[in-house]
């Protein structure tokens, strides 16, 4: 398209100028041109939101298995979530270390001891380990906080059954 | 006698064909290459409900980079359609207003910056400040780069939660 642009333009100076001397190159004229776009987007939140990106994940329990555990700060089967607030803002972050997980049919419990990883940077791996009393965090330049969520269970003496239950943490401005 | 001859003769046209061997060498500036340095996204990252006026200024880190090189003694016509506004749907908008600066001494520096002072359009040298040293392959005048850097305002009011986003439509061509 550029070429076949430079070319009518040459013919034109041809017939146009007819036997007239020109002086100089003519330079210029040429159609070259490029267009390209850039996107621009916001979001919009309402106060601190806590957006889970991924639940943990638990393998198959083998038998003779006495407990589950899942490192935070190693481990992809980790829980991710993320606090999206306001930019640079600080943060206290709570949570209830241990909570009860109960069989679908209600009859048996186990104990969820949670850990917890922090960090204003999506990287699990320079994370720090959280303490359940409230500590003092900033959100990054974005307004986000990372969290990822492990812990232990004891399962030595549990029945087989499919356990759940939930895992809550506070976060608010200070 | 004579002199009239003579005055007739000087008077006369004289006619004759000449003819003039011509050849012209029209060189086209080398296609212009644009390129998005950045991740071409103008990010306002995270906001709150009527947060007010948030700025990406020339100097922040989300600026959007892009490079143009093309032949450095060339002017360039740069026009920047802005969105009026990034949507969330037709009832939810943050108004956008564009900020714009080139950089044309041969260096992505934004300290050398020069804003399109409110306006869409810009004309601009590729290179001020004399010819680069090289020049491409097989001859022709040298090539250099010049920089381009977006920016701008959004306000947010009393809008929905959600994600917002527009489109900056750029096109850059030779004047």
């Amino acid at each position: 398209m550029k070429l076949k642009s430079l070319i009518i333009f040459t013919a034109a100076i041809f017939s146009i100028g007819g036997f007239a001397v020109s002086t100089g190159y003519a330079q210029g004229g040429s159609s070259s041109g490029d267009r390209f776009s850039i996107g621009v987007s916001a979001r919009v939140v309402n106060t601190i939101e806590m957006v889970t990106l991924r639940d943990m994940q638990f393998g198959p329990v083998q038998p003779g298995q006495q407990q589950i555990s899942i490192d935070p700060l190693l481990d992809s089967e980790s829980g991710k979530m993320i606090a999206i607030g306001i930019p640079e803002s600080r943060i206290r972050v709570s949570f209830v270390r241990e909570r009860v997980l109960t069989s679908s049919d209600g009859s048996e419990t186990l104990t969820f001891t949670y850990e917890i990883a922090g960090n204003d940077r999506d990287d699990q791996s320079s994370a720090e380990l959280l303490q359940s009393d409230n500590r003092n965090f900033g959100l990054n330049s974005r307004g986000e906080y990372y969290f990822w969520i492990g812990g232990q269970v004891n399962i030595q003496d549990a029945k087989p059954g499919k356990y759940n239950g939930d895992f809550t943490i506070e976060v608010e401005y200070i | 006698m004579r002199l009239i001859i003579a005055i007739l003769l000087t008077l006369m046209p004289i006619s004759g064909t000449f003819a003039q061997m011509l050849a012209f060498n029209i060189e086209a500036p080398p296609e212009l290459n644009v390129t998005v340095i950045t991740d071409g996204v103008l990010d306002y990252g995270n906001l709150l409900q009527n947060q007010g006026l948030v700025q990406i200024m020339l100097n922040n880190p989300q600026t959007e980079v892009i490079s143009i090189e093309g032949q450095f003694n060339q002017n360039v016509r740069v026009t920047i359609t802005p969105p009026a506004a990034l949507q969330l749907d037709a009832s939810n908008t943050l108004p956008y207003t564009l900020g714009a600066s080139y950089a044309n001494q041969g260096e992505n520096n934004k300290g050398q910056a020069i804003s399109f002072n409110g306006s869409n359009v810009a004309t601009f040298r590729i290179k001020e400040g004399g010819a680069p040293q090289g020049g491409p392959r097989g001859g022709g005048p040298p090539t250099a780069t010049a920089y381009l850097y977006l920016y701008g305002d959004i306000t947010v009011g009393n809008v929905n939660a959600g994600t917002y986003s527009g489109i900056l439509n750029i096109f850059v061509e030779y004047e």
